[in-house]
This record gives C-alpha cells, structure tokens and sequence, in this order.
C-alpha cells in the first residue's frame, strides 16, 4: 500500500477534527470520487481548446520581435491579399481603452511602440491555422529599435538606461493605483513601492546579539498549463460570447465591457466550464481582448489559442524576485527585528505585479513572529514579458528566502533549525506584529510531522541504487504558511420540485476539484444524494458575481461560505413555509430533503416539494424563480488584516549526483492544517501536485532569456518535470483543526503544497554536499559550480 | 499536391523517389514530422521505407548482430539476444525519450538525422559498427566514424538509402557502458560518453573506446584518451591521464542553456566513472 | 487534398486531407475527435497519444498518409457504453485525475504498456509513462491508478 493512503488515514484518526461544531459529517470528510472524473477519463470533457463551432474562423497573433522600438508601420496588406484570409485587426481597428488591473497601461495592440518581445501587433482571422500562420508572416512590421533594459537591478535604480514607460504618471488608474499620483518617486521604472514598519525597528536591531544579512534570487518560471490560453468568441449584433480558458469568468466580462465600450456589461457573456490547468496563469484578459477586437468584424465565431512558445512570451509568468533579508535575534533564539526588502520585475506591462507586490507587503510574516518588522516591496517595469500571479501570489517565492533566512540565522546561533522555527512560530491565536492573527491551528504539530517522518530512512535498503560514491545524499525541512486577501463570492441555489438542487458557481473548475466540494457540501446541508445535485459553473449569464474564481486559496473558504449562507435563507424559508402548514418541526436545522419532498428529522412527517412551492407562491414567498426556489448568498472578507490559516511543512531526501550536479528527489513528506478535509483524497491530490510543482520550481525550471527573448520557449527545453524526475514516495499529512470561519471548519489547500519545497530542497543539498544556495532554481550547471569551488576538475 | 507513398521494397522506394520531384524519405517519423512543422523541409512527396521487410529485420551471429535501419528501438529494447550480447547497448536505448517515441523511432532514422545530441552513434562507435547504404544495385559499406561529415550532415548521397547497420558483439573479457548527462530523463543529452574496455590474457587493456555525445558537432571517438589508456592496467593515474586528455580535445559547440565548463566537468566526470565502472565488470579486477 | 479512408475504433472513416497533415489535427477538426488533445507543439508531451495497431504514439508526430491502412485507437474507443476501461475506472477510482487535460494520453499509454506488461513494477510505470508529462499531478495517483489497473486487468 502506497504510503501516503496509510498515513491520511492514520493521521485522520490520531489528529482528527477538533471541536466539530456541527457535530458528525455525512458527506464531508468522504472521498467520493470527483463529480468530473469520468467524462474527463473518457475524453468527453469539451475544453475551450476544443472547441470548433461550425464555421469558425482561426485566428493567430502578430508579435513583437524587439523588447523595445518605436513601431514605424504596420503593413497588413499583404497578409490581407492572402486566399483564405477573412480579416487583420491592429491598434486602428481596437477601441483606445488599455488593460490593467491598477494601472491601464498595455494597449489591445501596440500604437507607437513595442515594450516586450511578445507583445501583439496584430491579430489575423483565417478559413485554417495554417493559412493563418501563413498570413503572420506577411504582414510586415518596420520598427526603429531602441535599447531595452533587462537587469532588474539597473531598471530598478534612480538614472536606469532606459525608461519603458515614459509617460507612466499620465495613465488612467483603478481607484486603488495612488502609487502613480507620486510625483516623488525617484525611480522612473518603478511602477509601485510599498513600505511598512510596526514595532521599533531600530531599538529592536540595537537589542538584537546578532544580525545575519542576506540576498536571495529566484527566477521566472512558467505555469504550463497542459491547455493553453484559448478562447473562442462569437459577436451577434451588440452581444458577445466568449468562451475561455479561465480562473475568473467575471472578470473577463467586466474587462471586457470597460475594454468596449460599444457593447452594454450585460451583453457579453463569458464562459469557462472546465479550464486544463491554470495556477494563477488565466486570471488577467490576454486573448480575450485581441480576439474580440476581430471577432466584433465579422458573423462568424472566432479561435485563438496562444502557441507554446508564445505561452512564454505573451501569458504571464512568474516573475524574477530579489529579496535582502535582515534579521535580528538574540543569542538563545528569538527572532527580535526583521529588515525585508522584495523587488519584482513587472515585465513591459503591469499584469498583476502591482497587486502581487500590495498583497506581499501584508503577508511576509505569516509564520513567525519578531518585535519589529519593516518591509518594503517594489515593482519594477523590464523590458520583457510581463509577469503575474502563480501559485501562492508570491508568498512561495518570498518563502524560500525567508526559510533559507532562518536556516542561516539558525547556523549562526548553533540551534536546531527545527526548534528556532519553533521558538518563533507565531502563536496560535494571537496577533503578529503587523495585528494579523493566526487561526487558532495546529501549527507546531505541522511544523514537527513531515521532518518527524523522514527520522527512519534507510537508504542503503530503501534506495539501493543511490547508495554508491556518486551520489550525495541529504535531508531538509521547511515551514511556511497561507494568508487569505479580501474577496467577495455569491453563490445561488435552485431546488427544483423534484429535490434536484442546481448550485450556480461564477468560478470554473481548472483541476483543483472545486466542483466536487461544492456537490458535497451542499449534499451535506440538506442531507441529499449528491446525484441530485447539478453544478454549473463559471459562466456569467449563469451564475452569479465572484470576482476572484479559484485563486489565492479563496475557493473553498469563499464559495463555500457564500453556499452555505444560500443554504440557510433556503432551509428557514422552506422551514417557515412547512411549519404553517403540517405538524414540520419549526426548527431549520432539522430539515432534510427527500426525494421530492422535505422531510421533518423528529416528526417525520414529509411533505412534497411541489405542495410547498404551491403554497410559497401563493404566500407571495420571496424566493421563487418560476417553479424554483432560487436562493443567492453571499460571502464577503473585508478586513484589513490577513487571516493566517494553513500552516504547512515539507521535508524532503535528496540525493546529488557528485558527477552531474543533477538533484534528485527521493522522497518527500508534506504535512499541513486544512481545517476540515472535505474531500480527504482531492487534499492529497492537491498537497501531491503542489510538491511536484514545488520541486519543479526548485530544481528543474527556469525560463532562459537572451536580452528580452525567450530562448527555450518550448517543452523540450523548459523542464516541466516528467514520472520519473518527480518521487513516487510523496506522503501527505493531513491534520485538521476544525476552523469557525470556514465552511464546515474548511480552510483550503490549494497552494501551500509548493510553499516549502524549495528551501527545504536547498537545505537538503547544504545538508548532501554543503554548498549554500540562495538563488532559484538549482539546475545542475548551479549545484556544479559550487560543488568546484571546493574541488576543481 | 502532396502525396505520401508505402514502399513495399527497397527498390520500390527508391523508384518513388525518382519519380517525385521533391521528396523524403520517412520511416518513424519522430525527426521528420517537426522538421515539417518548423518549416525546414516541404516535401511534395514522403517516401515511407518503415514497412520494408528487408529493413526491419535483427540478425544475429555469433560474432556480430545486422540491424536493419528500420528497426524501431522498441524492437531493440525487446530482442533478448542483444541485450545478453551487448548490455549496454539496450540500456542505452532504453533511456531514450519515451515509450511513444522508441516504439516508432528508428536506429537508421536517427542516424540520418545525424544530430549530435542523439545517443546512439557514441554507443556504435565503441562497438566498431558499420553501415551499408544502396543506391540502385550499388551497396556500399561505411564504418561509422567515417559517416558523419557535418553538423547533421552525413556521408549519404541524395539517391541513397540507408540499409542496415552492422554491430560488432562485446569479445570475452570486454565490457561497455553508456554514461550520460540529461536534465530530465528522456531529454536531448547534454554530454554523453560510451566506453567500451577489452582485456587482453594478462590482464592489460588490449581496446579501449570513448564514443562522446554532443561534444561537438559529430559523434567523435576520444583516440587519444584511448591511447592513453591501451596497454596499461587501467589504474587511477591511468584513467586521470586519460580524462585530462580527452577534456584538453573537447571542442564543444554554444549551448544556450548549459555552459561549456559544466559540460567539460561532466564530460570529465562521467568518462571517470564510465573507465572505473567497465573496469570493475572485467575478469582480474585488482579490487 | 485526397480522400482518405481512416479506421478509428473499429469504424472507417472518410476524410478529405492532406497526407502529410498531422494525424492529431485530422481527428481534432475534420472527425470532432477531440479526446487527442494538443498541448506543447513540439513532441514532448503525449496529451496527443492514440494507439496504432495498439503501439503507443504521439498522433502530432504521426502524418495522416502514413495510417491509412492501420488500426487506430482514441480514447473515445475505450470501453463500452455500460462500463469504462479498467485502466480508465481505475484512473477515477485513485483519484488520478486533476484538470483531466492530459488524462486521455495516459490513459492510451497505460493500456499499451498493461498490454505489453501485465504485471509493470513501480520503477516500469514510472518509465512507461516518461512520454507523458501532468501538470496537476505530481504522477503519484496514476502510479496508483496504472497498478490498480493491472490488478483488475488480471482478475479479468
């Protein structure tokens, strides 16, 4: 039996829920197979990528070959002139509007100038791909190049070589860009800085024994989603449809009606029913904008599917980030003052880089708990390919310098790295510094369970093969821990006459399960088989407002909430309409449904459905939507504060080959807080994802650049890990402390699986061949140079 | 108008390419279809040999194994007697891309795309192996360290076609291994070193072969490194002198992900290992 | 263009295509096949596996011209109207499968090596299946999925 199915189970029973408050589940807790796995195991699932409506047209991106230069002229004819070639739009034929989340800074097309490699110049609709490839490469581009500037450091500075955007402070902004009003900052390619201080940063470094200062890097990387971006839409008249490969539906919509103005909010529509893969790559416009400026030209509906290479080049990826850390503690141990620095390169445009550095301000320290802390994070426009959110919103990043961090402070004072971690977790229950609290969980036993676990390998008779000179073999630990930002979600639930309950979701589901939890949950609430439960999901004429989708670990808690807010006004009102009229129990909570009927738990009496609809309708009962009651509830998070919740911890063995520099992965053990698994196996699947994507991250992945081009753009040369680069030992620990703010006691799990993977890989490979590693990723070329160092060839 | 034509024969095949104005040949497809995606070839007409009999048969003797180059490494990876005869050989096919590739790529394929990054011509060179092309009724015979003339360029004349390809089988007291650095398994090898030892009665190193994979632009054999090593016991100082030599030749093409003294160091250290761990297979180890 | 005469999952099928036109993009968009999915454009990833004459393939590197006259495999070809494949039931029972994308590939991939090996070690799943890249997974449930299948393969 494969390890991890033991331990889920054993670990339930010894760490099981805390303080349930409603007492015994039925339906959560059960790992019943997810609602989407037999269409997707039978290759019915129709994703967006697959999707030829009759009559479509396909379309491809013109894109920009420089990382700077004035644009000259763009001369479509000849591409136009082409048989088979329907239409080529550029800047001229797309509305003036310009996309941003804060700032609106990019352009539909590019007007005068080109900032990054990538960047869409134009867009041609042909009758197939490849009269449509054929046709890019007619349509001809003049540019007048101009320098770029790619080093994060020298773009970042007060005088940088070159300026991408020189009118910067003239852009139109969100209500939340005030950045950009500063005429004071010195910086020309700074598009934000955010600096904070709490405590007495100063009284407290004086205080401190000991200082450690350090630089951490870690570079870009790609989500590679095995679907690419893709959308198909289709202009009837003023009303749009776009179908999409997307996390958040509505935000597209409501991009797209600020985008164009010409059509009315309520007259587009988009729809993600199933996305293959997101992780935090699909939740900003990029095709959709580019396609909808052609698609408005013509009856027909249109396709564009971003390449392969131009997902590296024209979707976001996760940016380079240089972090200095300055810590200060005293000699037993306790971490007393933290200095942090956190620059991150936005690219040529702002895709979500702002918010990415506005939300890491507030969230560094989420783990552990110091006197005083300052933090300063800046975003800093390259010339290069834009970047945006990936899985963790940057706190993964920032994890691994911050756990590197405590293993070089530990060093230094000659402590266990395990109990200095433990000296300064922060305490269940209360408030850190900056007046976050941490959720009252199980965090210490996190943070001690995965390393625990590791405690009796063997390898000379559990991996035989690695048990030779060549390799190099060692054991790391790492902690980190999920904060959840502000958001709001609406959820609406139609019961039929028949006892179906259709619950309309506005987030698709790009993987992580979201409809499965939703079906039980709601079976749950009212005690139903989930084959009577129907979800729709991620289409905006369907369902209602949820402007994050499944993105920042909110899905559960959010959609979750807002269901079971729905849930309740449900059952009162069906309680309240029964109650007058049969011997039904008034009280709510002892209301099930049956098949067609409600059912009263003590009496049990039943009445139909189709009576109480009958009766609700002719008491002029609120909730009814022709012959269903059709209830939307809603769940908002608004504070100020984050809410720290999900402590997680991975150790991991690895073993070095002294010959290649090539890190292996033999084994690694994740444990974390979930608060209630609602699903305990789509929890592994999701810790055992996030770890594969951890490791990935730590060792293999790296996207390369030459100047502001991308040079391996493509599968071959950009590692996304393969069966046997990953272990199969992966062991998940799942320890639930039953949370009150989340639905059921839920927290969620989608991201911490790759928070602590790779400063607990590096600590690993210090511990295999003591080398430091303070940058990201280590490839081979990496683990060899330092290994050299110490003994030359 | 595109055409693709099945060759039944040999002949057959090369009377289809006659008669096309602009064709390829194609037998697995696995090179062959991206070249035509990226644009680097457009035939009129793809000439398919993969059907061929007479190219898809393994024939064994004792001294020598005769594959045809339309063997598919799945045949390779599942013919008992080569794995028994050659070991290494079928592990080092084992290790290349994946199931879907090896069960369609070709031996002779590989070796006409004569990209240096592909494993098997180090392996071949340490096993003195020759090729036999045809033309017509003309047949011709090369040793595979004469094959090779270009980066991805081969000794093949446009009307020829590659028929098989002749492997010497490892003599008693000789053994092999293929050593190799890629980044994920399955990946394009970044540095790759074959090594084949043969002991002469007392115990001496009678043969020694170094095949090395993109260590420039053709799959090389390091003679002096072999010299080096002939004649001797195969000690550490011997097998240090050996490496040292080999790294001084190395004249490696741009690689724009891994720089050329990673790939030295490697090359360095996998010919180490490869020297030691052939050693360590052959009768009279001193250890 | 010519008429081409395909056999897939038993049926004949005729389509008017180039020869040389990738077998992925004929069953894509002139069939609506679109259980073979496309994903990396370069070979790497095995979302586009279908079987020839049962071998494993990727269908992007696989020219339409070359197939006519073989034996083809979809995922759509799995199983039966009542019940699944042990390989797919198997997939949804270990809980293999995430955003499904590349669920199709594998699961091609795992019928052919349970084919070819009844009774695969760990170390031979994980081998078998290196032409097949997840995303979501990190592979340990189709590890799972591709034992279990085996097991039910020999109960059979």
């Amino acid at each position: 039996m494969s390890m991890h199915e033991q331990t889920a189970e054993s670990d339930r029973t010894e760490h099981g829920a805390e303080a349930s408050g409603d007492g015994e589940f039925r339906q959560i807790g059960n790992s019943m197979p997810r609602t989407d796995a037999r269409e997707k195991l039978t290759g019915e699932t129709i994703y967006t990528m697959d999707a030829y409506p009759e009559d479509v047209l396909h379309a491809k991106l013109v894109t920009s070959e420089h990382a700077h230069a004035r644009l000259v002229e763009v001369d479509t004819a000849g591409a136009e002139a082409m048989d088979g070639v329907v239409a080529v739009s550029t800047a001229a034929d797309a509305p003036d509007t310009r996309i941003g989340e804060f700032v609106f800074d990019e352009p539909i097309f590019a007007h005068d100038k080109v900032r990054y490699v990538g960047e869409p110049i134009a867009i041609v609709a042909a009758e197939s791909e490849r009269v449509a490839d054929a046709a890019v490469d007619m349509v001809e581009v003049e540019y007048e190049p101009l320098e770029p500037v790619v080093d994060l450091q020298a773009a970042g500075g007060t005088d940088p070589p070159v300026v991408v955007h020189e009118k910067l402070r003239e852009y139109g902004t969100s209500e939340e860009g005030f950045h950009l009003d500063d005429p004071d900052s010195e910086c020309p390619n700074l598009l934000t800085t955010v600096t904070e201080e709490t405590g007495d940063l100063e009284t407290a470094f004086e205080d401190a024994d000991l200082i450690v200062e350090d630089e951490y890097e870690v570079n870009p990387l790609q989500h590679c989603s095995m679907e690419a971006h893709v959308a198909v839409g289709h202009v009837d008249g003023n009303s749009a449809t776009v179908r999409t490969s997307h996390q958040m539906p509505h935000v597209i919509k409501d991009e797209l009606s600020r985008l164009f103005p010409s059509f009315e909010s309520d007259d587009i529509v988009v729809n993600t029913p199933y996305a293959g893969g997101a992780f935090g790559g699909k939740e900003t416009p990029i095709v959709e904008p580019r396609l909808l400026t052609v698609a408005r030209r013509m009856d027909r509906p249109v396709r564009l599917a971003l390449s392969r290479h131009q997902q590296y080049t024209t979707s976001p990826s996760r940016p380079e980030f240089r972090v200095r850390l300055k810590d200060g503690v005293t000699e037993n141990g306790d971490l007393v003052a933290r200095d942090i620095t956190i620059d991150i390169s936005v690219g040529g445009y702002d895709v979500e880089a702002f918010n990415i550095a506005t939300a890491l301000s507030v969230s560094v320290l989420g783990s552990y708990d110091a006197s005083a802390v300052r933090r300063t994070t800046r975003a800093i426009y390259t010339n290069r390919p834009p970047y945006g959110a990936f899985r963790g919103f940057g706190l993964a990043e920032v994890n691994f310098a911050a756990e590197r961090h405590m293993d070089r402070v530990a060093d230094a004072l000659d402590i266990d790295p395990l109990e200095y971690r433990a000296q300064n977790l922060l305490r269940a229950g209360d408030r850190n510094v900056n007046g976050d609290s941490l959720h009252p969980c199980q965090n210490e036993a996190v943070l001690r369970a995965s390393i625990d676990s590791l405690d009796d390998v063997a390898v000379d008779t559990e991996y035989p093969e690695y048990a030779t000179d060549e390799w190099a073999i060692g054991v790391g630990h790492a902690y980190g821990n999920k904060s959840v930002p502000q958001g709001e979600t609406n959820v609406r639930i139609d019961l039929a006459p028949s006892g179906e309950l259709t619950v309309r979701i506005g987030a698709p589901d790009v993987g992580q399960g979201s409809n499965t939890a939703i079906t039980q949950m709601v079976a749950e609430e009212f005690d139903t088989p989930v084959e009577h439960v129907t979800i729709i999901a991620g289409d905006t004429d369907e369902t209602e407002r949820d402007m994050q989708g499944p993105s920042g670990s909110r899905f559960t808690p959010f959609t979750g909430n807002a269901l079971r807010k729905a849930a309740e006004t449900l059952r009162a009102e069906l309680t309240s309409i029964a109650s007058t009229m049969s011997g039904l129990s008034s009280d709510p909570a002892s209301l099930r449904l049956g098949h067609g009927s409600v059912i009263g738990d003590e009496s049990g009496v039943s009445v139909s459905l189709q009576t109480l609809i009958e009766h609700g309708k002719a008491d002029d009962s609120p909730l009814f939507d022709g012959d269903v009651f059709s209830v939307v509830g809603r769940y908002e998070y608004t504070d100020e504060e984050h809410i720290y919740w999900v402590p997680v911890s991975q150790a991991v063995l690895v073993a070095c080959n002294t010959l290649t520099g090539k890190i292996e992965v033999l084994r690694v053990s994740t444990a974390a807080d979930v608060g209630t698994a609602i699903n305990p196996k789509a929890v592994e699947q999701q810790l055992e994802g996030g770890a594969g994507q951890g490791i990935g991250g730590a060792v293999f992945e790296e996207i390369v650049y030459d100047g502001g081009r991308v040079v391996n753009g493509n599968f071959k040369q950009y590692r996304v890990p393969k069966a046997t680069d990953l272990p199969y030992d992966s062991e998940t620990i799942i320890f639930e402390s039953f949370d009150t703010e989340g639905p059921f006691g839920a927290k969620s799990v989608g991201e911490v699986g790759v928070f602590p993977t790779a400063p607990a890989i590096a600590a690993a490979v210090e511990d295999a061949l003591s080398i430091e590693f303070a940058v990201l990723p280590m490839t081979p070329e990496r683990v060899m140079e330092r290994l050299t160092d110490d003994h030359p060839t | 108008m595109q055409e693709y034509y099945s060759a039944d024969s040999i002949r057959d095949a090369h009377r289809a390419l006659r008669d096309s104005e602009d064709a390829e040949v194609i037998a697995g497809g696995q090179e062959v279809m991206l070249d035509l995606r990226r644009g680097e070839m457009s035939p009129t007409t793809l000439v398919d040999i993969s059907d061929v009999d007479e190219l898809c048969e393994i024939t064994h003797t004792e001294d020598a194994v005769r594959i045809g180059a339309c063997v598919t490494y799945r045949d390779l990876e599942t013919d008992a007697e080569l794995r028994t005869a050659i070991p290494y050989f079928v592990e080092a096919v084992e290790d290349i891309a994946g199931r879907q590739v090896r069960n369609y790529g070709t031996l002779g394929g590989a070796l006409c795309d004569a990209d240096p990054v592909f494993d098997m011509p180090a392996v071949l060179l340490t096993l003195d192996a020759e090729v036999t092309a045809r033309s017509g009724d003309e047949t011709r015979t090369i040793p595979v360290s004469g094959f090779y003339t270009g980066h991805c360029d081969t000794d093949l004349a446009p009307e020829e076609i590659l028929t098989t390809i002749d492997v010497q089988k490892l003599p008693p007291r000789a053994g092999g291994t293929y050593r190799s650095m890629t980044p994920r398994d399955g990946d394009a090898t970044v540095a790759g070193v074959a090594v084949s030892l043969g002991l002469d009665e007392a115990g001496l190193c009678q043969t020694a072969r170094i095949g090395l994979t993109s260590a420039g632009a053709i799959p090389t054999r390091a003679s002096d490194a072999e010299s080096v090593l002939e004649g001797t016991e195969i000690a550490d100082t011997q097998i240090d002198a050996a490496v040292s030599s080999l790294r001084s030749n190395l004249d490696l093409l741009p690689d724009p992900l891994f720089s050329r003294t990673y790939r030295k160091t490697v090359f360095t250290r996998l010919t180490a290992q490869a020297i030691r761990d052939v050693r360590t297979q052959l009768p009279g180890d001193v250890e | 263009m010519s008429e081409t005469e395909l056999t897939i999952n038993g049926r004949s099928h005729t389509v008017f295509v180039d020869p040389h036109r990738p077998l992925r993009d004929v069953l894509r968009q002139e069939l609506g096949l679109t259980g073979t999915k496309e994903s990396c454009d370069s070979g790497v990833c095995g979302v586009c596996t279908v079987l020839v004459e049962g071998d494993a393939t990727k269908s992007c590197l696989v020219p339409v011209g070359k197939v006519v006259d073989k034996e083809l495999t979809t995922v759509e070809g799995l199983g039966s109207e009542e019940e699944l494949s042990e390989v797919q039931q198997a997939f949804v029972d270990c809980f293999a499968s995430q955003c499904g994308y590349c669920m199709p590939g594998f699961v091609l991939a795992a019928e052919s090596l349970l084919d070819d090996n009844p009774s695969p070690t760990v170390e031979e799943i994980r081998e078998g299946i290196n032409g097949n890249i997840c995303r979501c997974t990190g592979y340990v449930k189709i590890v799972d999925a591709i034992q279990e299948a085996a097991r039910r393969r020999e109960e059979r």
